[in-house]
């Protein structure tokens, strides 16, 4: 991996703009993620799908949307979740995959899952990982810190799981999208609009 | 193209540009709409249809395929296929949504709405069991364009419609006062100078109309003072200053000149005295002499109106002269006593102690010239002066072998002469200046009769007489235009036909001379007439309506014996004329006398001005016809050239 590489997956601006937006810690947890993505670009497999789960799973402390942002969902970007120091489910799956994505891995091996926690009975939301396409997956979640497979998890019972990455996105980006006439309620595609805001390609 | 056609090009090129700007943006926008619409449900149908498959059976391919079914039945999806993992694919394909397609292939080709598969997973727990893809079927929505654009279509072709008829409308609105004003300018440049009176709101039109207008006022003006410069001219050579009359100089010149038309001349010279003048001057003072002459001059001029083709002058003191045209001796004693009995009731009634005499002496056809008549009248006077008794006396002439006819027989004759159509024609050629072309032939009428050739000098006193003028006026006409259908002529040669001043205000004569016109029409072109500049005096309003009447059959009309009267020339702008004829006065002796070629030479310039032919007449020396054609006249007629002919294609033929 090449150094400008990861500058463009976290661009160099956003530790200045987090040291303005927020204080200096968030600056610094912006570094870190840069500097995690570099040590995580080193390793390949199970070892690069842990280090990035680790990092924010360890680096952000959960905070729920109506504490956090006031509001009732709100999918934040890795950067407000890094500099705001907090984030729910969402926010979790959603730094994870950038990051994953940003270090290669195949984005069709990626599906982002609404699933049902069933001991808290409460919705939530992981990332999985298909090594094949009919294997079980490996789920990515906050709750613990451990990545297990899927059978390993009867604590969680899925919903429906959707590739962020699939064609007709892709297509609606190069119009609707970049046009400024984002569809509001769409909370995927509103996010991505921002990330595209910071200079990061969802 | 006109101003105003490429305006209105402009402008509906402008409106169509933005309809059709308009009509692309909108099926662009249409289009957008339309595929974020078919993409967005197809989507929503993937993701909803995958979330059911994903509760049942992973194995039940059945309970898959029904499912399937049910959404595909909508109608709304192209495709929806179902990729299993394990490689088992379920197709649900659809035919063309309509049998005969609803929009037209160009239109689809055109518009491509661009339909993207919508993905979403079939899962069961964690596992997937496939992808389920969903296409739109796009017939409906090209349809739903197709109808959409077409009624904006027609929407837009009714705007346009009524945007070009409005704006079409608008245009000649703007337009007018510039229509108007091209009009104004053109009829300058043909010397017609027209004030406008409209004067346009838009600020630049405003103010060329105003200068166009100031102009034509200016022009008006150069024309108004260059006419009365010739006019105060002619009055110092020719006119006495006490009482308006002719002097003795302008006497003598037109008195000459109708002498000099040798068989055209038939009339009686008066020369009045009033007797012991100077004495009456000295005894009652100047003023009482002047108001006398003043109102001799009034009384003599009042009288001769009922003679047209008089001249009346002052030859000196109190010594005036009178030439009035009339058939016979007979006549002459007549005209004799009536003037001399109205000077006695009117201007001298109340005058005992002023002795007033009249000598007179009637001259006919070829034997007088002017010193000759003014001798005999002369001798006449001083015969009347000796008589106490006698205080007029014509002049006896030993060789009177004259025919004396009665008036009765005059009438007679007249009458006869009508009725038999014997009036035969002359033709004089009047030739152009610029080329050796025949310019107008005039024609002249006499009567034969019983082997004698009578002179309209002659018979047209008695004519006006017996009030006969305007059936002879008819009758000539009439004979000239037959005889000009056998003729081959070029474009602008005219016959020049005498009108009576009595004909011109004779408004039966009026309709008749239109019938005939209308029953000559392609003669009509040929023909001018014209009447004498004195009749002006009394008749101008009729000659006005009767070349307005006249001018839709290219029927001219002229003025001859320009000069003669006392006229303004402000006449030659009021009237539609085509051409005007100086006095032959003026031509004999022109070569000699300076101020009568400044007088032809201002005439020519006055009527060039405004487009009018000048032509001169009388010319018979070589001299005098060199010295006028030099004035930039147009054309010049005369027995120089030729006599009047009798053959008319001769006439139209001569060349010198």
């Amino acid at each position: 991996m090449l150094v400008a590489d990861i500058y463009d997956w976290v661009p160099e601006a956003l530790t200045a703009k987090a040291k303005l937006d927020y204080d200096s810690g968030a600056a610094r947890r912006v570094d870190e993620w840069r500097d995690m993505l570099k040590r995580a670009s080193g390793y390949t497999g199970r070892r690069q799908l842990e280090e990035v789960n680790h990092f924010f799973n360890k680096r952000v402390p959960f905070r729920s949307d109506q504490s956090h942002w006031g509001k009732d969902d709100y999918w934040a970007t890795p950067y407000e979740a890094l500099g705001t120091n907090g984030g729910d489910c969402e926010d979790y799956v959603i730094a994870k995959y950038y990051s994953l994505l940003k270090l290669g891995v195949d984005v069709s091996k990626l599906r982002i899952t609404y699933v049902k926690a069933v001991r808290l009975n409460q919705a939530h939301m992981v990332l999985t990982y298909f090594p094949t396409p009919d294997a079980v997956p490996y789920v990515l979640d906050n709750l613990i810190p451990q990545i297990r497979s899927a059978s390993d998890r009867p604590d969680l019972d899925p919903v429906y799981s959707f590739n962020g990455d699939g064609m007709w996105l892709e297509r609606m980006k190069g119009k609707g999208i970049l046009m400024g006439n984002p569809n509001k309620l769409d909370l995927w595609t509103d996010l991505r609009i921002r990330m595209n805001n910071l200079g990061m390609d969802l | 193209m006109t101003l105003r056609q490429q305006f209105s090009f402009l402008t509906s090129f402008l409106v169509v540009v933005l309809l059709a700007g308009n009509l692309v943006v909108t099926v662009m926008n249409g289009r957008d709409y339309f595929e974020q619409q078919l993409n967005s449900r197809a989507y929503d149908a993937a993701t909803s249809l995958a979330l059911s498959m994903s509760q049942i059976d992973a194995d039940d391919i059945v309970q898959q395929t029904r499912l399937m079914d049910v959404l595909f039945d909508r109608g709304f999806f192209a495709d929806i296929t179902f990729l299993r993992t394990d490689g088992e694919d379920l197709h649900r394909r659809s035919r063309q949504a309509f049998d005969n397609s609803a929009s037209p292939e160009w239109f689809r080709s055109i518009v491509s709405l661009e339909l993207i598969p919508a993905e979403a997973d079939v899962t069961k727990g964690w596992q997937r069991v496939g992808t389920i893809t969903v296409i739109s079927h796009s017939d409906f929505a090209y349809r739903d364009l197709w109808n959409m654009i077409s009624a904006e279509l027609i929407w837009f072709a009714w705007v346009l419609f009524i945007a070009l008829v409005l704006l079409q409308l608008l245009l000649r609105l703007l337009f007018r006062p510039l229509v108007r004003l091209e009009k104004q300018a053109l009829a300058i440049s043909e010397r017609d100078l027209q004030v406008q009176t409209k004067i346009p709101r838009a600020r630049e039109l405003r103010r060329v109309v105003l200068a166009m207008n100031k102009m034509v006022l200016k022009l008006q003006a150069i024309f108004a003072e260059q006419a009365e410069v010739t006019e105060r001219l002619r009055e110092e050579s020719y006119l006495d200053a006490a009482t308006g009359l002719l002097n003795r100089r302008g006497f003598d010149q037109q008195f000459e000149h109708v002498l000099a038309r040798d068989d055209e001349h038939s009339g009686v010279l008066l020369i009045m005295q009033v007797q012991n003048f100077s004495e009456y001057n000295l005894s009652a003072g100047r003023q009482a002499g002047d108001d006398l002459l003043s109102l001799l001059s009034k009384s003599l001029e009042q009288w001769r109106n009922d003679f047209p083709h008089s001249i009346l002058g002052r030859r000196a003191g109190a010594d005036f002269a009178l030439f009035v045209p009339c058939a016979d001796r007979a006549q002459a004693d007549e005209i004799m006593q009536q003037s001399f009995s109205l000077l006695s009731v009117s201007a001298l009634s109340q005058r005992n102690e002023l002795s007033f005499h009249m000598g007179g002496v009637f001259l006919q056809a070829q034997q007088d010239d002017l010193v000759d008549a003014f001798s005999r009248a002369d001798a006449a006077l001083r015969q009347a002066q000796r008589q106490p008794k006698a205080k007029y006396v014509l002049y006896q002439d030993s060789a009177g072998d004259n025919t004396e006819w009665t008036a009765g027989e005059w009438h007679d004759l007249l009458i006869k002469v009508l009725e038999e159509e014997a009036i035969s024609l002359q033709f004089l050629p009047v030739m152009s200046n610029r080329d050796k072309r025949v310019l107008q032939v005039e024609v002249f009428s006499r009567i034969e009769w019983q082997g004698q050739a009578l002179s309209a000098a002659r018979f047209w006193p008695m004519v006006e007489q017996h009030r006969l003028a305007s059936r002879f006026d008819l009758q000539v006409i009439s004979s000239v235009l037959k005889r000009m259908r056998l003729l081959d002529l070029d474009d602008d040669i005219r016959f020049c036909i005498n009108l009576s001043p009595a004909s011109v205000i004779d408004e039966e004569f009026h309709q008749s001379l239109l019938a005939l016109f209308r029953e000559h029409r392609d003669q009509a072109k040929h023909v001018a007439l014209e009447v004498p500049e004195f009749a002006l005096y009394s008749a101008e309003h009729a000659i006005a309506r009767l070349a307005l009447l006249l001018q839709p059959y290219g029927v001219g009309m002229g003025i001859d014996q320009v000069g003669t009267g006392t006229m303004a020339f402000a006449y030659l702008q009021r009237l539609p004329l085509a051409y005007v004829r100086i006095d032959g006065s003026f031509n004999r002796g022109v070569h000699q006398a300076q101020d009568h070629r400044f007088y032809i030479q201002s005439m020519v310039q006055i009527a060039h001005n405004l487009d009018l032919l000048v032509l001169a007449e009388g010319l018979e020396d070589e001299l005098d016809v060199t010295a006028v054609k030099q004035t930039g006249i147009d054309g010049l007629g005369g027995y120089y050239f030729t006599r009047p002919l009798t053959d008319i294609n001769e006439a139209v033929n001569w060349m010198p």
